[in-house]
């Protein structure tokens, strides 16, 4: 049995939405452990005295017609009256201890995939700002709601993982750093292949950057070496660090599983999901972008 | 120049106004903001167009102490110093000040120096020029660019402030 709590404050403007990302995010650290969920308790801070009710009542449509997706049943919650919405899930999972995913393990010559696009800080911070374009917002939004269900997809499959994490609010760079903690290991990533989300980039230049990005960037960059050109990398090294909400699974397998496993994750709706890097020896435990 | 000060407004307020600012037709501003992903996101955004002083309340103060760049050659120096004064003008990111002393008050007189100091000081830089030099050099008359200073002026940025010495 795993348990995990999450809880994140508004990202979007639409109530049911944002309870279906807030459903969609606390689940997923349950599959980025390799299990699968299956009970879930609420836990809501709303204003009653200054929103009206219905917004509450959209939220919680919102995270329980997720939670049904992801076949997870939620047994009950907890509401207290605060100025700011506040909306999150425990959830309860089940696997095998032998199939646990970990986010160690990976060994020299595995190959990372990212399942989804990066850049929902910098799109969420721009939309606070009303500077987002709509269809960016849809297309952000769509890729937050979308369930991390990898277990579920690997079911009738005999693909190993070997390790795995979900990129979330420490961004893509000290997430991938923790899965060579303490490895010998460094990650070679192809800059062209990190899958962005469209418009991301111009916002982030634009000045639209969450805080989270620079206190991520000054953690982890003493690790991240940057020995792209500028023709090969398009977009501002910020995004590296770009805080996630809902982020996608970065997954390690074995090169010859690769393929396999993009070509079952592209049938399932991940489109922008890629092979970013692999996994090579490095006494330094960094992160090589080129 | 227009001040505003964004002070205690939450991400991305500051980097918003400013571009409302802009928009509004104002060329120049003065910001005062009180957090770093305010400033990252500022130097973000104005990167792309602008040019910025950072004044992180000890604003930055160059001071120089002569018209040659180094010590050495002084043909070589002249030229080095021609080519920093052009390449400042250039960069996105500006001092606060700049103290002219001894020879170094002939690049505001100078026919073929005095310009990139005025194109700072019309950015905002402060172009500070010692008095006493001017007067020395016979150059009162010569003035092309910066303010005329005096020691007290002079010695408040040296003392109060981060200074780079060339």
């Amino acid at each position: 049995m795993v348990q995990t709590v999450d809880m994140i404050t508004p990202i979007l403007d639409d109530p049911y939405d944002f309870g279906q990302v807030v459903a969609a995010n606390a689940i997923s650290d349950i599959y980025t452990m390799g299990c699968l969920p299956e009970l879930a308790l609420n836990i809501i801070a709303f204003p009653c005295s200054s929103l009206p009710i219905e917004i509450l009542s959209l939220i919680l449509a919102g995270g329980q017609d997720k939670a049904a997706e992801a076949g997870v049943l939620i047994g009950g919650g907890h509401t207290i009256e605060d100025v700011e919405i506040k909306y999150g899930m425990v959830v309860t999972g089940f696997g095998t201890k032998d199939n646990l995913w970990r986010v160690g393990g990976a060994k020299e010559g595995d190959v990372l995939i990212l399942t989804k696009p990066i850049g929902t800080g910098i799109v969420s911070t721009a939309l606070k700002a009303g500077e987002a374009p709509l269809e960016i917002i849809n297309s952000v939004a769509d890729s937050m709601k979308k369930l991390n269900n990898l277990p579920v997809l690997l079911k009738n499959h005999r693909i190993k993982i070997k390790a795995c994490t979900d990129v979330t609010g420490f961004g893509l760079m000290v997430h991938a750093l923790s899965m060579i903690n303490k490895s010998k290991l460094g990650i070679k990533m192809i800059a062209r292949e990190i899958p962005i989300f469209k418009k991301a980039n111009e916002l982030a230049l634009s000045g639209f950057v969450p805080g989270g990005a620079y206190r991520n960037e000054k953690w982890a960059s003493p690790k991240v070496i940057i020995n792209a050109t500028p023709d090969n990398m398009l977009f501002d090294p910020i995004l590296l660090y770009d805080p996630q909400t809902s982020g996608g699974l970065l997954v390690a397998v074995e090169q010859n599983n690769a393929e396999l496993l993009l070509l079952i994750l592209k049938e399932a709706g991940f489109s922008a999901a890629s092979i970013i890097g692999s996994f090579v020896s490095d006494e330094d435990e960094r992160i090589e972008i080129i | 120049m227009l001040l505003i000060d964004l002070r205690g407004l939450p991400c991305p307020q500051p980097v918003l106004r400013v571009k409302k600012a802009l928009e509004e037709g104002n060329n120049s501003l003065e910001v005062i903001i009180d957090n770093e992903t305010a400033l990252n996101n500022i130097l973000r955004f104005a990167s792309m167009k602008l040019k910025t002083i950072v004044n992180e309340g000890q604003g930055k103060t160059l001071f120089l102490s002569s018209r040659y760049l180094g010590k050495g050659d002084d043909e070589l120096g002249e030229l080095l110093m021609k080519s920093f004064l052009n390449t400042l003008l250039q960069t996105p990111i500006l001092p606060e000040t700049l103290v002219l002393m001894n020879t170094g008050v002939y690049l505001a007189c100078d026919e073929n120096c005095y310009q990139p100091l005025k194109n700072l000081e019309e950015l905002g830089v402060n172009v500070l020029v010692c008095g006493t030099c001017l007067k020395y050099f016979d150059l009162e008359s010569e003035l092309k660019a910066g303010k005329v200073s005096n020691m007290f002026e002079i010695l408040e940025y040296l003392l109060l402030r981060n200074v780079t010495t060339l």
